[in-house]
């Protein structure tokens, strides 16, 4: 390692734990690779016998090991900023009292200041340490991802944030005792040059029952102050947005308003087909029309059918009722190519906002107009898509992933109420990419990205979109509870061909991890053949491309 | 030392110089009687060129094939408004140097009886229109305006097909850039790898060890053939 590595100020708030698990808490520290760390202790007025023992030997054997008392109990907030006052490191860590660090975590930290010398914050991977002392439910965190932290603190652990930001930005807040690490670590985000992940399990975190690590349920004060340090953090930024409780415990949903005079273009390229859908049969593309309709209050959209001129009237008549003047019919006299009928109702729309629909899809979410496009109002969002279920209620979509060198659905064919990948079915959060069946993009940013490849008529051409999107450096957000049913390729033929992946990946490679859904554990095995975007493969067709 | 670089000033007046020769050949092509210059660019130099009459601003113009060309920017919009009160002109030809729009103009020559001529004056890369004076009535005005409206959906057409141009050439020159970073990418990887190998102990003991021995026996071979 070359370069200057920095001093570490661990900060450990300590109250009642059990002494022998302080103990190991204190010798994982010790056991550090790189030694160049103090650690303050501030007992909170522990009661339990044994603990104060315990932080004499520490800070008696080691002179790097500093204990601080507070005079009366103040919580965890008060103890940790306590810490901080004492702190004399350029970075700090944050460690609660019973968990243990890797003995490589200051050492991979330091290689990662070195790398990133404007790095204000880092954070690593996490595991779970059960009460049989086994490490379990790895958590491989995602790429810097704004979104999700406001979904929940995925960040967590291990946290090291610069010193004098954390002071500037005016240390951990009395009143978010439970989420002060998430109200800290929002407030420094805000600020921060940059933000570093390091891929790699360097925390341990005990499961105590009781403890958050154990029973998500059992702190609802943390959870409380979670959503208040989440809106805080949307007030600060000036986002028109307000901060509600998430489905499951230590999750949030964040609501922003989309302006009334913000005109949507639905674009929906159809060509009117009929199909049997819960034993009904239904024209595909009216059913999306009227729920699209029926789920949103805005005011200002329109609808550009783009209609192959087979269509039949009876359909176009249908339409017409449905969407009265809103609806407005593009012909479409080619050759099936769903990115050049993408991009000819692109051509024909009027709106700030286009949203692209596949006519087998039907909406579910109140509101879903409005949710999906309101987060296009921050400029740094590019693409959003929304969470899509098959007609048996098992996931379709939960955003792209582009891992193993293939391009697949996140998610494909679990429960919706999977908790796999801490929840990451559940909150609004980055992905790599979403489908075109249901998402939404500026007018600018399709016009700046060259809309639709039309070289990929059939398959791929989302991923291609989507690669394009992130590559004009937009953020791609994937919104949880905007919900559809997708009756996925009833209206067209599923299959993938070679030629289209080659093509794809000629121009953006291949990921052997998604950024945002790293090492896809949690998820069911593949099956077999692979089911990739878009269809079927009869091989694995990018097996062995690095 | 002064700058070589074309003043916005100096640009004007060459792209102006360019139009004018443009409108020239709009105007010889409605065969007017006489021209009266009236605003602050003098087009009459370049009508006389070309053997078209230009009256003067103290001479009656010819009442029917009198045309009225104004070229001006927006500081002799008063000028040019005050000029058109004496009438006299049967067409008013109104020509804009700057980007801004000539609705305002026409409202105002509308207000002294002038109209857009039935026949349509094009003029590449001149904003102009030409005008007629009368006093129309509703349905003439309406067939006119509808004339010309007539030709909207064509280049509404051709506008969409040249937008589409534009979508398509940007994805296509997007795509190029991530397949030629990918390439480039890929061999400043294997630059490096290769790199690496050089610089390794194995490379280094071949090189210096194995292969002059190699060469050693292959000569020995030839020998004792």
């Amino acid at each position: 390692m070359t370069g200057r590595t920095p001093l570490f100020s661990i900060l450990t708030p300590v109250y009642n734990p059990s002494p022998g698990v302080l103990r190991e808490t204190l010798d994982s520290v010790i056991r550090q690779t790189h030694s160049d760390w103090e650690l303050i202790l501030v007992d909170d007025c522990s009661s339990r016998s044994g603990v104060e023992d315990v932080l004499a030997d520490a800070s008696a054997a080691d002179p790097r090991i500093r204990v601080l008392r507070r005079e009366s109990n103040g919580g965890i907030s008060a103890s940790s900023q306590d810490a901080l006052d004492a702190a004399r490191g350029e970075f700090v860590a944050l460690l609660d009292h019973d968990d243990q660090l890797a003995p490589q975590a200051l050492q991979r930290m330091a290689q990662a200041i070195v790398e990133h010398p404007e790095a204000d914050y880092l954070y690593s991977d996490e595991d779970k340490l059960s009460e049989a002392g086994e490490f379990v439910d790895p958590f491989h965190k995602p790429a810097w991802s704004p979104e999700r932290l406001r979904g929940q603190m995925y960040t967590a652990h291990l946290s090291v944030l610069r010193t004098d930001l954390v002071r500037e930005v005016g240390g951990f807040r009395p009143g978010f005792d439970g989420s002060q690490d998430h109200d800290l670590v929002l407030r420094v985000t805000e600020q921060a040059r940059q933000i570093v992940h390091v891929p790699e399990i360097l925390y341990h975190w005990r499961v105590v029952p009781g403890s958050t690590a154990g029973e998500t349920t059992a702190k609802d004060y943390a959870w409380d102050a979670g959503r208040r340090a989440v809106d805080d953090h949307l007030r600060r930024l000036g986002l028109d947005a307000e901060a509600h409780f998430g489905p499951l415990p230590g999750t949030y949903r964040v609501d922003r308003r989309l302006p009334a005079e913000r005109m949507v273009s639905i674009v929906i390229p159809s060509r009117g087909s009929a199909g049997l859908v819960w034993g009904q049969t239904r024209c595909f593309i009216v059913e999306a029309v009227r729920t699209a309709i029926a789920n949103t209050e805005h005011p200002n959209f329109e609808i550009v059918a783009v209609l192959d001129t087979s269509t039949p009237d009876r359909v176009r008549r249908d339409l017409r009722e449905v969407a009265g003047d809103r609806l407005v019919i593009v012909d479409f006299d080619e050759k099936f190519n769903f990115s050049r009928k993408c991009n000819t109702g692109f051509l024909a729309a009027r709106g700030d906002v286009v949203v692209m629909l596949n006519d087998d899809i039907e909406i579910t979410s109140p509101r879903w107009l409005e949710t999906l496009v309101a987060p296009l109002e921050d400029p740094a969002v590019g693409l959003t898509g929304a969470k899509l279920f098959y007609q048996d209620s098992t996931v379709q979509h939960g955003g792209h992933l582009y891992d193993r060198n293939e391009f697949s659905h996140a998610f494909l064919g679990v429960q919706p109420d999977s908790t796999a990948a801490f929840s990451a079915l559940h909150i609004n959060r980055e992905c790599s990419g979403v489908t075109a069946a249901c998402s939404a993009i500026r007018r600018e940013t399709f016009e700046e990205v060259g809309g639709f490849c039309e070289a990929l008529p059939g398959n791929f051409n989302d991923v291609d979109f989507s690669m394009k999107v992130r590559h004009a450096g937009y953020r791609i957000v994937w919104m949880a509870h905007v919900e559809a049913f997708h009756f996925e390729s009833r209206t067209r033929d599923p299959h993938v061909n070679e030629w289209e992946v080659e093509a794809v990946t000629r121009r953006w490679g291949t990921y052997a991890v998604d950024p945002y859904l790293p090492l896809t554990y949690g998820q069911p095995a593949r099956r077999s053949p692979v089911r990739i975007i878009g269809g079927r493969v009869k091989r694995r067709l990018l097996a062995g491309l690095t | 030392m002064p700058s070589r670089n074309t003043s916005p000033q100096t640009r004007k007046h060459s792209e102006a110089d360019a139009g004018l020769e443009r409108l020239a050949d709009a105007i010889e092509e409605l065969k007017p009687g006489a021209v009266e210059v009236i605003g602050g660019f003098d087009l009459t130099p370049t009508l006389i060129t070309r053997g078209i009459t230009t009256a003067g601003t103290d001479t009656p113009a010819a009442a029917d094939f009198a045309l009225a060309v104004v070229a001006a920017t927006d500081d002799h919009s008063e000028q040019i408004i005050d000029k058109l009160k004496g009438d006299g002109f049967g067409r008013l030809l109104l020509w804009r140097l700057d980007d801004g729009s000539l609705a305002g103009w026409i409202s105002v020559a509308a207000s002294r009886g002038y109209f857009r001529a039935p026949e349509q004056l094009t003029v590449d890369g001149v904003t102009c229109v030409l005008l007629s004076v009368g006093e129309p009535s509703a349905a003439e005005l309406v067939a006119r305006y509808e004339a010309m409206l007539a030709d909207r959906p064509a280049l509404d057409q051709q506008l969409t097909e040249l937008r589409h141009q534009v979508l398509t050439s940007r994805d296509f020159a997007i795509g190029a850039e991530a397949e030629i970073a990918g390439l480039q990418a890929d061999v400043d990887r294997f630059k490096a790898a290769l790199d690496e190998v050089y610089s390794s102990t194995s490379w280094l003991v071949i090189r210096r060890g194995i292969a002059p021995m190699g060469k050693r026996l292959k000569r020995i071979g030839s020998r004792s053939r």
